[in-house]
This record gives structure tokens, sequence and C-alpha cells, in this order.
């Protein structure tokens, strides 16, 4: 089963324009659920949500504190997890993916949350094989079989 | 496409700069509340529309270039 998606053109501040390998997931937790884009990030090991949106969906905020390092910067986190459903063209074709592991990125006094949520590779790129074309504007979610799954996890 | 998608290239294709730095809920095609409170954002739209799926995004207030 295969889920197809298109790259986003995003209009910066400056007037150029970016092209982001962005899609519109579902997160649910126990309040809730919200449609919010997040970028697909290779180079990311654990999907990072901002504290407010985890805060309003219902997402376990007591998991162990830790620090994650991007560039130059540094954010304070909760370990959490939380259901992604991945929309396909009709709802029938929506994959949900419960209990993917995620960061949820602390506010910081007198900063506003970050407006990315950041899908990573564990428990995502683990689901589905992942392929970018940006020359044909195309994204393709594989879905892995479970059996795969266990086998490759061992 | 189905209607969520439809919501999010109504958000790419709009000007929404006087809402920079906002977060902005979305449904059907409509801004139905907008705040630099998501949290607060959230839970008054899901009281207002309890059955409906909000688009939730932001409006960006700096350049990203990621």
């Amino acid at each position: 089963m295969s889920l197809l998606y298109r790259f986003k053109k995003e209009k910066l501040l400056d007037g150029r324009y970016a092209v982001r390998p962005r899609i519109l997931v579902v997160l649910s937790g126990k309040y809730t659920s919200i449609e919010v884009p997040a970028l697909i990030d290779s180079g990311c090991d654990t999907t990072v949500v901002p504290e407010g949106i985890a805060k309003a969906v219902g997402l376990d905020m007591g998991g162990n504190k830790n620090k994650i390092y991007g560039y130059r910067e540094s954010s304070e986190v909760v370990e959490s997890s939380v259901d992604i459903t991945f929309l396909g063209k009709a709802d029938r074709q929506s994959v949900k993916i419960p209990h993917v592991p995620v960061l949820i990125a602390l506010s910081k006094k007198g900063f506003e949350d970050e407006a990315d949520i950041t899908l990573g590779i564990n428990g995502v790129f683990d689901a589905f094989d992942i392929t970018f074309k940006k020359s044909q504007n195309r994204i393709i979610f594989d879905k892995v079989s479970q059996l795969r799954q266990v086998f490759f996890l061992k | 496409m189905t209607n969520s998608y439809m919501n999010y290239e109504w958000f790419l294709n709009k000007d929404f700069s006087k809402n920079a730095g906002e977060w902005l809920a979305i449904i059907d095609r409509n801004v139905v509340a907008s705040g630099k409170d998501v949290d607060r954002l959230i839970k008054e739209v899901k009281s207002k529309y309890p059955n409906k799926r909000p688009l939730i995004t932001k409006v960006r207030d700096r350049l990203s270039i990621l």
C-alpha cells in the first residue's frame, strides 16, 4: 500500500520560495485529534512536537526529560508518544501508526513555540519506506509489512 | 483531493502576513480562530466545533531556511 504526496512550495518572508517535503498528518492524543503540517526529516532521529500542541492534544508529559541539539541551538524535551495518521487521497486510504515515539519540545519563557512538527526516523521510517522524487514532485510512502518490521528490528 | 488537503492548499496560497507569528485554526477553508497560544486555541476550537478536525498551522514571523 502506497501513499503519494507532493512537495510544498512555501513563501519565505523575504519573498523567495522554498520547496519542502511537508505533508499533512493527524496527531491523536487522549483529548483530541488535529491536522498539522509536518516536515519529513531523515536527518532527525525522533519526531518532535511543540509543547503547546502536545498539551492540547493530550500527550503524556510525564516521560523522561532530555535535551536535543540542533544547529547551534538546544531544546529541553520530554519523551512521549503519539498516534499519527498519514492521510491518503481518501479517508479509507489513510494509515494510522500508533505509539510513534516523540520528543515534546518544551516552550522557553519569552520565546514562542516553534512552528514545525518534524517527522523523524524512529517509528515513522520503520513503518514506511519513503522515496523522494523531487524531479517528479512526488514523495512516496510505501507501508512496510509488520512482519518485515519485526524481522529487521531484531 | 481530500478536504484536509484543500484546507492546506488554501492556507499556502493565501496571504496571512497580518497574522505573522500566530497559530491559525482552519475548518472548511475558513480561519475559525487565531492566536499566539496554540494550547488555548485548540481547546477553544474544539469546544466550538466538537465534531470537526481542524487544521492547525502557524504563520511564520521570521525567515526560516532549514
